[in-house]
């Protein structure tokens, strides 16, 4: 009983003194709010980022179901889904190897059999009409549509020109369209998905290959959703083992499952760089609100050191001041919160796609974060942290205050044992100076809050002016234009043989066309095939370096684990070659070997040399384990027609997947004059062409491009550098946004902080400013000391933005250029330079401002006080 | 010759029913070298007229006449300046500036006033008033009877044409009392200083060469004290 009394006592004080403190409190409420949105922002960003990578991933792996038993029959099917394990399921039956209609050649379009209650689990959305149920009706994706030349409404008919096996003759079919449905985001295919109807009607067809066929039509997948997604394998091999079939690939009962993969991660994970930038956000976020929180609590508690003290004196005890504390800290925290979780949270959808946009050069695959809670749990916790680590060391100093001293206490008391041994004191900027040393450490926080603006300015800058343009640019692509057919950006590259390479290649034609153009300076061709070339394993011996596996296989390291390098057990491993014109060689990067450009081409052009390109990491960096050859190496290659050749590596270049080969990973990449390409293959496996245009002339040839691979020739595609430089800006643009408004944010915080010591300044000494002019010190002369003292924060804040800065930037800043090779690093501090005169001014003037408004009173009332 | 005269000086504070009148036509001069006491209850209104007399607070009627000038003519801006130059005082609770040491505290009002420190006087006051070894003291590192010598001194630093004291020693215990109040009385006499002192404490009051007792806003009585033989008091009658 009594203990409820005295808690009610306690709270009692706590909400008075609460009420007192009004000029404190709102300044608290503004930085409590804006902590919690900028925590919230992040939270917001962090967590849409994580949804966004986890919805990529079940894209790419077909949905959000949880596993797959694959390749069933219908009865087998129906055994299955009896398992009491599974909440949901349903089947899903790929019915056609692709779709040949020449206007989903640069986008493909997948054709399913899906069940209709598990389409939301493969995020098909219908926005028109309904469902297939007969066997001519058709759901096709809205971009596939219009990609037909048609309205994305239902009931129009289209005509679809199937290859049911890859090695079939199209098929003309017609459907009718019973609806829409939202393209795939992130994702550059298409969607058309036919009733169980059709699936029934057209199984022979599907299945005349047999049901083991590698293409997968016609095999029956079941997708399962457990109540969650714990040991998903595990639980696909009990529905498989208890409904009586085996995990055995021996056995004739065998079925194979599989978890989905997306699970397997949690997104975050994967992804240690996200990871690294949330946590130094909210380091950041705290530290800024700790700096301003702490001394708005500091401040409050000093000046009523008083109170406190005669609380003391009447008893109360050291935990129920710091109760009465703690109490108004949780209040404060209440006002500011749910605004600032409010104006995060729209902060931070504003900013997540374009967050989004430059991690995923995909796109998106979300457009909006839902508002989760934890988003908002997240950030009220991370702000009741901040408060509460600010709140600590004031409330200690007031629970510690003895009733005695606090009757005496002087911001200086006890400090200072020196004698201060100047005559000239009394100046008027003297004494401003002298007055910022009364509380050198709250003075040091304002100083810091400030500075920690200034500071990131800086380095934002030092980045974004930093990074290197071209370099960034050369990572992607090597010369001005690069031309090749839609399927060489598909990465569909890998023509089997003559006659499939024309769907694949580049025409000559598409080549002769920008040659003939104005803007058109130099090119050439590389010709490149995956298939045709082997390496005999016993004509390369394996380097140290190089990873094997148990039973000695070569191979590398791959996120899914070690992958062997093709072609071992056949005793030959698949070599890309490609057949070189000299303007790709003046393009190549020699890291060893023969340097001079004109002399390796002669080497080249005997046909006894060759080139051998390494791969390079992301920072353009040599992969040290992939280096399989040495200049002066000599290694035999075997042609498909039987043909052995021995060649002599003249140079190593840095690989570039992008420019100069076929996108994808090539274990061997090996480079030849194109006349020796020829000789041994065919001029039909044309990968593409490399230009450069005449200076200042590449947009009108992007201009040519654009118009002539849409009208002329559909199948040709192309990329630019004007292309690259164009999201190179964005990026840039979006990483300047979203860290001036960090900036700006914190800025802010600061200058609240600095307004708060302003203005509790002139509160704590209106006695000292009444006395003062009690004995002549006029107005003017004390808007003198204030603007004086503003000047000297506003200077020291420079002097130690300056210091700060620069060690920031000659440590953290040159470590993090050089670990990233598009980042030249380059010391400046011209944005501390600019930003001086203005927080020069600022500390000028908000001390004029704050006297000007705050309420004025008469010496004799404030001598009183 | 008179140093400080009021003439008709009213303060009302409030309007109507609530109007209470802290000064009620107040009429009194004080000489120059003259060391008067004004005593009173609290609420009788002698703070209010220290304030008047010193330029702290306006009248609500009435004026204020310090070596020849009407204070309350002057703006704001310039009456501050006028103070400086002409008005020195020592407040109950000291009021030091707690950044500055005992010499720049003293010379603070010269200071402000952008004058040349007279090194000498400036000299002679810490001398009378045994400072000289604290002159490097910050105020929190005296005591409470020598930061109101040093008071005392920055009134003086300055040659003010009169001395207002508001209970002096108000915050002192009585032993300490009667040191400040002795050095008070005896630089007072070594500067020639004019001094009008506010107290509640008759023992005190009795060192003045003159009495003004006030009431409810008015001089009640104003009489010469029986200490005051030494030296004539020269006029400045008063009347109720």
């Amino acid at each position: 009983m009594r203990n409820v009394r005295n808690r009610q006592a306690v709270k009692r004080l706590a909400a008075k003194s609460f009420r007192a403190n009004r000029t404190r409190n709102t300044i608290a409420v503004i930085a409590i709010a804006l902590t919690a949105l900028l925590f919230t922002a992040v939270f917001t960003i962090g967590l849409g980022m994580i949804e966004d990578t986890q919805r990529s991933a079940m894209l790419q792996a077909g949905g959000d179901a949880h596993g797959a038993i694959k390749n069933i029959t219908e009865e087998q099917y129906e055994i299955l889904k009896q398992h009491p394990s599974i909440v949901e399921c349903g089947r899903d039956m790929s019915v056609s190897y692709g779709i040949d209609n020449p206007e989903f050649l640069k986008r493909h379009v997948e054709m399913h059999y899906i069940e209709k209650n598990i389409y939301p689990h493969w995020f098909i959305d219908i926005t028109d009409g309904k469902a297939p149920e007969t066997a001519d009706e058709i759901l096709l994706d809205q971009t596939s549509l219009e990609l037909l030349g048609l309205e994305a409404k239902a009931g129009c008919t289209v005509e679809l020109l199937l290859r049911i096996h890859p090695d079939d003759k199209p098929v003309k079919r017609t459907f009718t369209v019973s609806g829409v449905i939202k393209p795939a985001q992130g994702m550059n295919v298409g969607f058309a998905i036919v009733s169980e109807a059709y699936a029934i009607q057209y199984k022979e067809e599907m299945n005349a290959k047999g049901p083991e066929y590698y293409d997968g039509v016609g095999q029956l997948s079941m997708h399962v959703l457990f109540s969650n997604s714990m040991n998903i394998q595990k639980k696909l091999d009990r529905i498989i083992t208890d409904s009586g079939f085996s995990l055995d690939e021996g056995s004739p009962d065998y079925i194979e499952s599989n978890a989905n993969w997306a699970y397997m991660s949690d997104g975050a994970e994967s992804d240690p760089m996200t990871l690294i930038g949330l946590g130094s956000a909210l380091l950041l976020i705290l530290t800024t609100g700790y700096l301003i929180i702490y001394n708005i609590f500091h401040i409050s508690v000093i000046r009523d050191i008083r109170f406190y003290g005669l609380l003391k004196t009447i008893g109360t005890t050291e935990r129920q001041i710091r109760r009465i504390l703690r109490r108004q800290a949780f209040r404060l925290w209440l006002f500011g919160t749910p605004a600032g979780l409010l104006l995060g949270f729209f902060t931070g959808k504003f900013l997540l796609p374009l967050m989004l946009d430059i991690s995923r050069l995909e796109g998106p695959t979300i457009t909006a974060v839902s508002p989760h809670p934890w988003i908002f749990i997240g950030g009220a916790l991370f702000t009741v942290i901040t408060v509460l680590i600010s709140e600590q060391k004031p409330a200690r100093i007031a629970a510690k205050v003895s009733p005695v001293e606090a009757l005496r206490y002087t911001e200086q008391s006890g400090k200072r044992k020196r004698l201060k041994k100047t005559t000239d004191g009394g100046k008027i900027t003297r004494m401003a100076f002298s007055n910022l040393g009364r509380n050198r450490g709250r003075t040091a926080v304002v100083i810091c809050s400030l500075s920690l603006t200034v500071i990131l300015m800086n380095s934002l800058y030092t980045v974004t002016s930093s990074i290197d343009r071209d370099g960034f640019l050369s990572k992607m692509i090597l010369c001005e234009d690069v031309i090749g057919s839609a399927a060489l950006w598909n990465y569909d590259y890998r023509p089997f043989d003559e006659e499939t390479a024309a769907e694949e290649s580049l025409s000559e034609s598409f080549i002769s066309a920008c040659e003939s153009q104005e803007s058109f300076d130099d090119g050439g061709r590389i010709y490149m095939t995956p298939n045709h070339v082997r390496l005999p394993v016993e004509s390369w011996e394996i380097p140290d370096h190089v990873l094997k596996d148990e039973s000695g296989a070569p191979g590398r390291e791959t996120p899914a684990g070690f992958e062997p390098y093709a072609g071992y057990e056949t005793g030959g491993y698949f070599a890309a070659l490609h057949g070189i014109e000299p303007f790709v060689l003046s393009k190549m990067t020699v890291v060893e070997g023969e340097t001079d450009k004109d002399a390796l081409w002669e080497k080249l052009q005997t046909g006894n040399y060759m080139i051998y390109g390494v791969q390079v990491d992301d920072n353009n960096f040599v992969m040290e384990s992939d280096v399989k050859h040495r200049a002066g190496d000599t290694i035999t290659l075997r042609y498909e027609n039987g043909d052995t050749k021995k060649y002599e590596i003249a140079a190593v270049v840095k690989g570039h997947s992008f420019s100069l080969t076929n996108r994808m990973i090539n274990d061997f990449a090996y480079y030849v004059s194109a006349g020796e390409f020829k000789e041994h293959l065919s001029d039909a496996y044309l990968m593409n062409f490399l230009m450069d245009t005449k200076e200042g002339q590449a947009g009108a040839m992007e201009e040519f491009l654009k118009s002539y691979t849409s009208d002329v020739e559909p199948l040709m595609s192309y990329e630019s550098r004007t292309m690259y430089a164009g999201t190179y800006d964005q990026i840039l643009g979006i990483i300047t946004l979203v860290g001036s408004l960090l900036t700006a944010m914190i800025g802010f915080i600061g200058l609240l902080n600095f307004i708060n010591i302003i203005l509790t300044g002139m509160e704590t000494r209106k006695r000292e400013f009444a006395m003062m002019e009690a004995i002549g010190m006029t107005r003017r002369q004390l808007v003198g000391m204030l603007t004086a003292e503003g000047l000297y924060y506003a200077a020291l804040t420079l002097i130690f933005s300056l210091a700060a800065a620069t060690l920031f930037s000659l440590t953290a800043l040159r470590a993090l250029g050089d670990g990233i090779w598009f980042v030249n690093y380059r010391f400046t501090l011209l944005p501390v330079l600019i930003v001086c005169p203005l927080l020069l001014l600022l500390g000028a003037w908000t001390p004029r401002i704050v006297y000007r408004l705050r309420k004025q009173e008469s010496i004799v009332e404030e001598i009183r006080e | 010759m008179e140093i400080l005269r009021t003439i008709h000086l009213k303060k009302y504070y409030g309007e109507g029913e609530t109007c209470v009148k802290a000064l009620d036509d107040v009429n009194f001069s004080v000489e120059k070298g003259e060391f008067v006491s004004i005593v009173g209850t609290s609420g009788s209104g002698k703070s209010t007229l220290l304030h008047m007399l010193g330029g702290l607070d306006r009248p609500t009627s009435g004026e204020v006449i310090v070596d020849g000038k009407d204070i309350f003519s002057l703006k704001n801006e310039a009456l501050t300046i006028f103070r400086r130059r002409k008005i020195g005082f020592v407040f109950q609770s000291y009021n030091l500036v707690p950044v500055l040491n005992v010499y720049e505290n003293i010379v603070l009002p010269i200071e402000l006033d952008g004058d040349q420190v007279d090194k000498a006087f400036v000299d002679s006051i810490v001398d009378v008033l045994g400072l000289e070894s604290k002159l490097y003291a910050l105020p929190s590192q005296l005591s409470g009877g020598q930061q109101q010598r040093v008071a005392i001194a920055r009134a003086l630093a300055s040659k003010p044409a009169i001395l207002l004291a508001d209970e002096p020693t108000g915050n002192l215990d009585s032993s300490t009392s009667q040191d400040v109040l002795g050095l008070l009385k005896v630089t007072v006499e070594h500067f020639n200083q004019t001094m009008v002192m506010i107290t509640h404490n008759e023992e005190i009051a009795q060192m003045a060469d003159r009495i003004v007792r006030i009431e409810d806003g008015r001089i009640a009585r104003s009489a010469e004290s029986p200490s005051a033989n030494a030296r004539p008091a020269r006029g400045g009658e008063s009347h109720a």
